[in-house]
């Protein structure tokens, strides 16, 4: 089967939509499929056809074009990502979020010839401005199937849009479940936060914590890996709480060193304003490190309260700082948190499952073809 | 009526090789017209009238002269319906109108067809999930060398 998967950014940036795809597009094609990838061009990627470990990625420039309120610029990416679509000639499309490249593989005028799945991968209320909720709503009931990452984001996306009830399911992120066995935890008390430096993650909550943190364990230290829009903020926020000696801002950290920066740690803190189902869980989850994180959408539904992780509500910084100091204070229950959610992400969240699943519905989806040829 | 004046205050246009793109500034609608089409906005659009049109184009694709006139006499009532242009009275005739076609032309005859895209309001509505700036944050940083 030909698998056109549609992403508004792909590597060389950064986060989780863009880390599970460099992980899944490979397995896909290890799977015994023709895998493509249709993104926007970068700064670091600026050539309109590229590859991604012999994957051909096709980058059209319409986020820009649209950005600079460019109609021409705007309506010869669209022509190009019709012509990405024509050439290429994929039995399906599979967009992740919904977005301008996914728009436009939708919009393309007269029939559309392979079905498109698009998959939301975090909360579309959380993300999008209230304005363009409708729009999008549109977008998901013009697709022949829609999947959510966790029943969280799925029920949102059923309320925005209920017309995709019968045509909709969960299937979750995964990873690839390495050989290399977990090893043990750092001997000095070390609180990760990894992600991108965005308002979403909430990591000014863990900043904010820190002081009621270092009260219950005196040598707690706090590492945030990441780069983002908040930065600054988060620095400043640091620098005024005379905490710099106690955070460690790391920036980005390359995906292949993800583990090792993971290992380095106690434990992970996730204190998330909202989420769909974060790739940092389950990349915790399977070196062994406990977690705590917020109880928002699927993060609040992989973590199981004492068993797959520690629960807090977001926006609590004296909460985090309880259970985090919990975690660092008793090494059984860090074992025993880190061991059940390795246990749960092996079980139900490996790159096997979620491959088997998808080219389960890849073939239901192509079986069926398009639902809205006249679209 | 003979010939077509585009109504230039709010109508800007621009030809890309073998496709002619056309804004309308008043209603944010824009229009494409490829092959044919574009040879015939081209001709139009510079006053041509419609008989030297249809007479051009149905020599350089040497398809049928009164099929050719019926088309382009639709495209023409088109354009004007959707705002773009409005009949001459006293058109300004190009002296050499194949002079203002590109060498190069399309493989066969085909209608000409205004596409209408009204749907860049919508277009803009869809924010990115990921605000990317220009020097592509949030990126790998390079590697050293």
């Amino acid at each position: 089967m030909r698998v056109l998967l549609v992403a508004n950014q792909f590597y060389p940036v950064v986060g989780g939509i863009e880390n599970f795809l460099r992980a899944y597009a490979p397995a896909l094609r290890e799977g015994g499929h023709d895998v493509a990838v249709l993104t926007s061009r970068h700064a670091l990627a600026h050539e309109p056809i590229d590859d991604y470990d012999g994957i051909p990625v096709f980058r059209s420039d319409l986020e820009r074009a649209l950005a600079a309120r460019d109609i021409t610029r705007v309506h010869q990416n669209r022509r190009w990502i019709e012509m990405v679509e024509r050439d290429w000639a994929p039995d399906v499309v599979h967009a992740h979020d919904t977005g301008s490249q996914m728009w436009a593989c939708l919009r393309i005028p007269g029939a559309r010839q392979a079905p498109m799945i698009v998959t939301i991968q975090t909360s579309m209320p959380g993300m999008l401005d209230p304005a363009s909720l409708p729009l999008a709503s549109r977008l998901l009931e013009a697709c022949e199937w829609v999947t959510g990452v966790s029943r969280a984001v799925l029920d949102e996306a059923r309320r925005l849009a209920p017309d995709i009830r019968g045509h909709s399911s969960v299937i979750p992120n995964a990873v690839p479940i390495p050989a290399a066995p977990p090893v043990a935890p750092p001997a000095t008390p070390r609180v990760l936060c990894l992600g991108r430096l965005v308002e979403q993650k909430g990591f000014d909550v863990a900043v904010a914590a820190v002081p009621r943190l270092i009260e219950q364990v005196p040598a707690a230290t706090l590492t945030i890996a990441g780069d983002g829009e908040k930065r600054g903020d988060l620095a400043a926020m640091a620098n005024a709480m005379d905490l710099t000696d106690r955070i460690d801002f790391v920036g980005v950290v390359p995906h292949d060193r993800v583990a090792a920066l993971i290992d380095s740690a106690s434990v992970v803190a996730m204190p998330s304003r909202y989420e769909g189902l974060p790739l940092v869980y389950l990349e915790a989850a399977i070196r062994e490190r406990p977690v705590v994180g917020t109880a928002v959408h699927g993060l609040g539904e992989i973590i199981e309260h004492g068993r797959t992780g520690l629960l807090v509500p977001p926006e609590d910084p004296q909460a985090l700082a309880e259970a985090l100091g919990a975690v660092l204070r008793n090494p059984t229950l860090a074992r025993s948190l880190g061991t059940g959610a390795r246990d749960l992400v092996s079980r139900e969240y490996s790159m096997t499952v979620c491959l088997d699943a998808y080219t389960e519905l890849y073939r239901t989806v192509v079986g069926a073809g398009p639902r809205h040829a006249a679209d | 009526m003979n010939a077509l004046r585009i109504l230039d205050g709010h109508v800007t246009h621009e030809r890309l090789d073998d496709e002619v793109l056309v804004i309308n500034l008043e209603t944010g609608a824009y229009y494409a017209l490829g092959g044919v089409g574009a040879d015939c906005w081209t001709l139009l659009s510079r006053q041509a009238p419609i008989d030297t049109t249809s007479d051009v184009l149905a020599e350089r694709y040497r398809a049928d002269r009164a099929t050719v006139r019926a088309e382009v006499d639709a495209l023409a009532a088109e354009l004007v319906h959707e705002g773009l242009a409005t009949w001459e009275e006293d058109p300004s005739i190009p002296a050499d109108p194949l002079a203002l076609l590109p060498g190069a032309i399309a493989p066969a005859y085909t209608p000409p067809r205004l596409e209408k895209y009204d749907d860049m309001e919508e277009l803009l509505l869809l924010d990115p999930i990921h605000e990317v700036d220009d020097a592509g944050w949030p990126a790998l940083p390079a590697e050293p060398a």
